[in-house]
């Protein structure tokens, strides 16, 4: 990808690990070399177009029309933004996006494939790179984002047990006031976030979060992002919790924490009613990788430096480092060995 | 000089993940193939969350060999054709989705192709002048049947399997055997090497009643052609491998039984002359039934050798497509992909898969 120093990058965002085939097409602005990740959440992305259509396994009917809508959209789209105006808004005919961001899983494997086979045939068509993002990280980040937008107004710790409020384009762009952001606290009455998604089979898909881009240490790291059955997975967390742990709220976000909310509220969890990975989320996540903006004074080599960007056992995901990939390379996360029937 | 047409076609519906490079709907440009067999080797069949997974994983390297492998000069792609049917549904979404998408990118044309009439458009592609009406024998492990082809685009099925397929039932006799994945070739090999007597006869399902029958089938063709009711359409044409398989596997436990040893050369030789005569057979009723001026051989089971030689035999001239066009590939599925590009009928992108798409 070859963006000019302070450019910024378009990308769209691809999203079918559940129900829904969702695309986002968006703008993320050059950021600032030294921008913390929690200034950073708030600097995020324009969204310029985002939409899901939820109809279980119809992805590979209406994703391919929805992405071709938004960019032909984009292609008659009259703004008066320095961004669309820049010498790629002039070729906007002929527009294409600079990087897509897509979803990789865990989640339901048939539409999941038909997200990652069309992000990456897109992606070599348009001779342009993958960014790959497991649902678990992106459901972490998303409900982050969410109560950080709300930060602004109230305090975490008062936020009502439930929400179906999506940040829409145009909050994200209003909250944007980076200087004024607190730094995160480190308080025992932070929340962590437990992405669950529905593996079917009465089985679920988990990770667990401290921060939006750290994994907890508290979980074994062979236990960490796994598949298991709700009730082990609260048992292995009760066993693994120490005292002042415990005193931290999980909160449990994701189709398989709704689906299994009994559970996991009777465990003392508390449960999110709606949060699905939407694709506009994508962008925003993307927006937090530095190596988008893949300057020419910076030492990045993309062709040689290979991150496992969801495979890190202990700590932290590095998100800043996060590299995008040929669209060849890009590969589901399952989780699960195929059925063998 | 106008450009010539290149079409890409792809092929994920079963087993092979395949992509070709095919120029004005004749000259293949380039063809590649990847064959999983060996993945579900172990299994004796083909598992389909596997064939799914090694598709998206091969997918991407396969079409871009294939483009690799074009002449240099090869003007760029006209079109994007790709298998939506029949065939296992989250192996098709792969093809699909990604053959979708590489036309919206590229912003060309998208066909969705009926991996049978592919099979059809195999056989054109080496014998572009075959003489219509044309009588073809589709046999795979996934389809048996006898089409009627009058022109381009109007198929008839005349016949076709009520349980198990051809391919099906060489894979299940193989592994009653104790052979290998896939059964087909395995079998071949062995009936090829068998230079017994032939003692052992095995039934020859669906195929004296259509004998007997077939005159008083042709008078019912008479009278329609008079004005009067033809009857029912029968089974005459239809095929039944499934009590075949079962005649070997009941041959064998009867062997083990009364302690005999048996030939596997012989049990091999035996049942594949039993499906080679029905399948040549009623062939040549449906040849004779509709006055067809040729008869094409397609599908997997279409390379097999005595399958081959017997088809050559049968009085009418055939075409047999080389192995590499029987078998799974996307040449083919690039070829019926054209001949719908040139007749304006492209699909839409919200076009979607069809495991058990007819012809």
């Amino acid at each position: 990808m070859e963006i000019e120093e302070n450019s910024g990058s378009w990308v769209l965002g691809i999203e079918t690990s559940g129900d829904a085939a969702g695309c986002a097409i968006g703008y993320i602005d050059g950021v600032e070399e030294n921008s913390s990740v929690e200034s950073s959440i708030a600097e995020s992305a324009k969204i310029v177009s985002s939409e899901e259509i939820w109809e279980p396994q119809k992805h590979c009917e209406n994703l391919i029309p929805l992405i071709k809508q938004m960019l032909n959209t984009l292609d008659v789209l009259e703004v008066n933004n320095s961004a669309l105006n820049s010498a790629d808004g002039a070729e906007l005919k002929n527009f294409k996006p600079d990087l897509i961001a897509v979803n990789v899983g865990p989640g339901l494997y048939t539409g999941l494939r038909v997200g990652i086979a069309t992000a990456m045939f897109l992606a070599y068509g348009w001779e342009i790179k993958c960014l790959p993002v497991s649902s678990l990280d992106l459901l972490a980040f998303q409900i982050h984002r969410q109560q950080f937008h709300r930060q602004q107004i109230q305090p975490l710790t008062q936020l009502p047990s439930q929400t179906n409020a999506q940040p829409s384009a145009t909050t994200i762009v209003e909250a944007k006031h980076s200087s004024q952001i607190p730094a995160q606290s480190n308080n025992q009455t932070d929340a962590l976030v437990m992405s669950v998604i529905d593996a079917k089979r009465g089985e679920v898909f988990y990770n667990i979060f401290d921060s939006p881009f750290s994994e907890t240490e508290f979980l074994p790291a062979e236990l960490k992002r796994g598949v298991a059955q709700p009730d082990e997975l609260v048992g292995l967390i009760k066993n693994s919790t120490t005292e002042s742990q415990a005193t931290k709220n999980i909160l449990c976000v994701g189709n398989g924490a709704v689906k299994y909310s009994d559970t996991f509220s009777s465990a003392g969890f508390e449960v999110r009613d709606s949060n699905e990975p939407l694709a506009e989320t994508l962008i925003h996540f993307a927006a937090q990788t530095k190596n988008l903006k893949t300057q020419g004074t910076k030492n990045i080599n993309t062709k040689t430096v290979e991150i496992e960007t969801t495979d890190t056992k202990n700590g932290n995901i590095d998100v800043k480092n996060i590299i995008p990939l040929d669209p060849g390379e890009l590969q589901p996360i399952y989780l699960r060995r195929p059925d063998i029937g | 000089m106008t450009n010539p047409t290149i079409v890409l076609g792809i092929e994920t519906s079963c087993d092979e993940t395949a992509a070709a490079v095919l120029a004005d709907g004749k000259e293949i440009l380039s063809s590649v193939v990847s064959s999983q067999v060996d993945l579900h080797k172990a299994y004796g069949g083909v598992v389909p969350e596997m064939a799914s997974r090694a598709h998206i994983e091969m997918l991407l390297p396969v079409v871009e060999e294939a483009l690799k492998n074009t002449p240099k000069n090869t003007p760029p792609l006209t079109a994007v054709a790709a298998t939506n049917g029949p065939g296992l549904i989250g192996a098709l979404l792969v093809g699909v989705s990604a053959g979708k998408a590489l036309s919206l990118a590229l912003n060309i044309p998208f066909i969705a192709v009926n991996h049978l009439e592919a099979h059809l458009f195999a056989t054109f592609l080496d014998e572009p002048d075959i003489e219509l009406p044309l009588v073809v024998l589709l046999v795979s492990g996934g389809h048996t049947m006898l089409i009627l082809m009058r022109e381009f685009g109007k198929y008839e099925v005349l016949g076709q399997t009520l349980d198990d397929a051809a391919g099906e039932a060489f894979d299940k006799t193989a592994r009653a055997l104790g052979l290998g994945y896939p059964g087909g070739p395995e079998i071949d090999k062995l009936a090829a090497s068998f230079e017994g007597e032939d003692n052992i006869k095995f039934p020859r399902p669906m195929l004296s009643s259509a004998m007997l029958s077939a005159s008083s089938f042709l008078e019912g063709e008479a009278k329609e052609k008079k004005g009067g009711k033809r009857k029912d359409k029968s089974d005459k044409l239809n095929f039944s491998f499934s009590g075949l398989k079962t005649a070997v596997v009941n041959y064998i436990r009867k062997a083990e039984q009364n302690g005999t040893d048996i030939s596997t050369p012989a049990v091999a030789a035996a049942f594949q002359n039993s499906v080679v005569e029905v399948l040549s057979k009623k062939t040549v009723l449906a040849v004779e039934q509709f006055g067809a001026k040729a008869v094409c051989l397609a599908g997997g089971v279409a390379a097999n050798s005595q399958l081959r030689e017997e088809f050559q035999q049968l009085g009418v001239p055939c075409y047999l497509a080389s192995r590499e066009m029987c078998t799974d590939n996307a040449a083919m599925v690039a070829a019926a992909g054209h001949w719908h590009l040139m007749r304006g009928d492209t699909s839409e992108l919200n076009v979607s898969v069809y495991p058990s798409l007819k012809l």
